[in-house]
């Protein structure tokens, strides 16, 4: 459905995209997770056609990305829209009806629950009001693929769980969605793939789940004893460090072999275990290690 | 055709919302003519035959440089822009709608200003109806050219204030609507000749249209469209 090829760009000396490659399926959900500074925006505006690559290709559906955004096969909700402030949703919505020869989408501003402000000024629409006016903007002309930047960037948490019902509901509805975002968790719930990018690249792409299970070895495992203790080495296990509540972190390949192991040494040694716990990467964690690991 | 027509509609409605174009277009103008229609004409009762014109050329200089160039600026503005650009609307369509939108709000206060002046002020209607409007209508395009291309200049509000002032303040002094053109010394004379209020005003005050100022306003437009288009050619491109 869109196919990215050696995608680059660079503003002055700053190379911000450093050769991107990518291929996103119909009906898939692909987030783009990044640090601050990544390219992720300015990556996603390539893809919009609001800004010029330098090198590379981009196929959407066959066209170019003007092009897609001219026919309507894009929808795109920036990580910064705005609207002149006396513009009224219902003007808005009118607006960009017209522009697409379309009947009036006032469905769409009752679908996200904006029909009480049809009349009410830009400026006086909150900040979750305006993000889902303009994915109602986005979403007027039907678009086939639908580009959302930082959707819930500012929302409250009430705003940020109704807006990932309405992107569920549109990925049911066949909708082709690419997410930029800086939550992990709201990454993690709702794309069918991910693509970390650092530093201009894409460092690892796949589910969210096959991006936290290729480390799947490492589970970590948390102990905390009454009183310290001189460990030795074990087969199964690695040190991992300490926290400051004073569990002890051990990497194991095999959780199952690896537990086992530290608790016969534990009983072995009669020593008295105050915790234990298991605990397996979060995507979020994984990210962090991704653009660490990338940044040596 | 119905999308450009709309967005023309849409720019004029939105514009009567904003406080900024109702002090600018409308406010401010008809204050003014009251209070210095009251001064002038009680000073220098001669000003009668002038005060059409200089307060015709007043509201359209306040309205063009000050009031459009604000309104547009919020087009301008990349998150606005980008906005429309991502849902396929040009942005030479918002600035088509601000010059229509800004030759409907000035033409009202022009015609306010000229049946209510001969009638508070005993101001002389125009020698020449014709010459009068032609001259307005010359004068008012490059006016409100400049006021669509002093936000593509500046960018953002604080230096749109002080680029706007810059050619609104000359235009004010300079261009024959406070104090004789004539009478000025060559330097500001030079200045005044380059400003489109100054040659609106000269036409707007004869019977026949004086040729030299007739070419210099049509001279403007062009002139002044190449500028917008290279602008906005500079703009795309800065953000690309």
């Amino acid at each position: 459905m869109i196919k990215v090829e050696g995608l680059h760009k660079s503003y002055g000396d700053n190379h911000v995209l450093r050769g991107i490659d990518l291929a996103l399926e119909k009906n898939e959900i692909f987030g783009l997770l990044g640090p601050n500074g990544a390219g992720k925006t300015t990556m996603l505006e390539i893809m919009e056609g609001l800004r010029e690559r330098e090198k590379g290709h981009i196929d959407i559906m066959g066209k170019t990305p003007d092009e897609a955004v001219r026919e309507g096969i894009l929808g795109v909700q920036l990580q910064s829209s705005s609207l002149p402030e006396v513009m009224t949703p219902l003007d808005a919505m009118t607006f960009f009806c017209r522009w697409r020869q379309l009947e009036v989408r006032l469905d769409l501003l009752r679908r996200f629950g904006l029909e009480r402000e049809l009349k009410k000024p830009y400026k006086h629409l909150s900040t979750g009001q305006k993000r889902r006016l303009h994915l109602a903007l986005a979403l007027a002309h039907e678009p086939q693929i639908l580009f959302l930047d930082e959707p819930t960037a500012g929302l409250d948490v009430e705003a940020r769980v109704a807006l990932h019902e309405d992107i569920k509901n549109m990925k049911k509805n066949g909708l082709t969605m690419v997410l930029a975002s800086h939550d992990m968790a709201e990454v993690e719930s709702l794309c069918d793939r991910v693509g970390i990018l650092v530093q201009g690249r894409i460092k690892k792409i796949g589910s969210p789940r096959a991006i936290v299970e290729e480390v799947a070895g490492e589970t970590i495992i948390r102990v905390k004893l009454a009183s310290p203790h001189e460990w030795p080495a074990f087969s199964h296990v690695e040190p991992h460090g300490e926290t400051p509540e004073g569990h002890v972190e051990w990497k194991a390949e095999d959780p199952l072999e690896g537990l086992l192991e530290l608790l016969g040494h534990i009983k072995g040694n009669d020593l008295a275990l105050l915790d234990i716990t298991l605990k397996k990467q979060t995507l979020e964690e994984r990210f962090i290690e991704i653009a660490k690991e990338d940044a040596r | 055709m119905k999308s450009w027509l709309y967005t023309i509609y849409l720019k004029t409605r939105l514009d009567w919302r904003s406080s900024e174009i109702w002090i600018t277009h409308f406010l401010v103008p008809v204050v003014f003519f009251f209070v210095m229609g009251a001064v002038f004409t009680a000073v220098m009762p001669e000003t009668e035959a002038t005060l059409i014109p200089t307060m015709v050329i007043f509201t359209a200089t306040m309205g063009a440089l000050i009031g459009t160039s604000g309104t547009l600026l919020a087009y301008i503005e990349a998150p606005t822009r980008k906005s429309l650009k991502a849902s396929g609307i040009p942005f030479t369509s918002i600035l088509l709608a601000t010059f229509v939108a800004g030759v409907v709000n000035l033409l009202i206060v022009t015609f306010f200003i000229f049946f209510v002046a001969p009638l508070a002020f005993n101001a002389d209607f125009p020698q020449s109806l014709g010459v009068f409007f032609g001259g307005y209508f010359l004068f008012l395009i490059p006016n409100l050219l400049i006021g669509i291309l002093l936000p593509l200049l500046a960018k953002d509000a604080s230096r749109l204030t002080i680029i706007s002032q810059a050619v609104f303040l000359p235009s004010m002094l300079l261009s024959g609507i406070m104090f004789p053109f004539e009478m000025l010394p060559t330097p500001l004379a030079v200045v005044g000749y380059v400003l489109p209020a100054t040659h609106g005003m000269m036409i707007m005050t004869e019977s026949s249209f004086p040729l030299v100022n007739v070419l210099v306003l049509i001279g403007f437009i062009p002139v002044l469209l190449v500028l917008i288009g290279w602008r906005l050619r500079v703009l795309l491109r800065e953000e690309a």
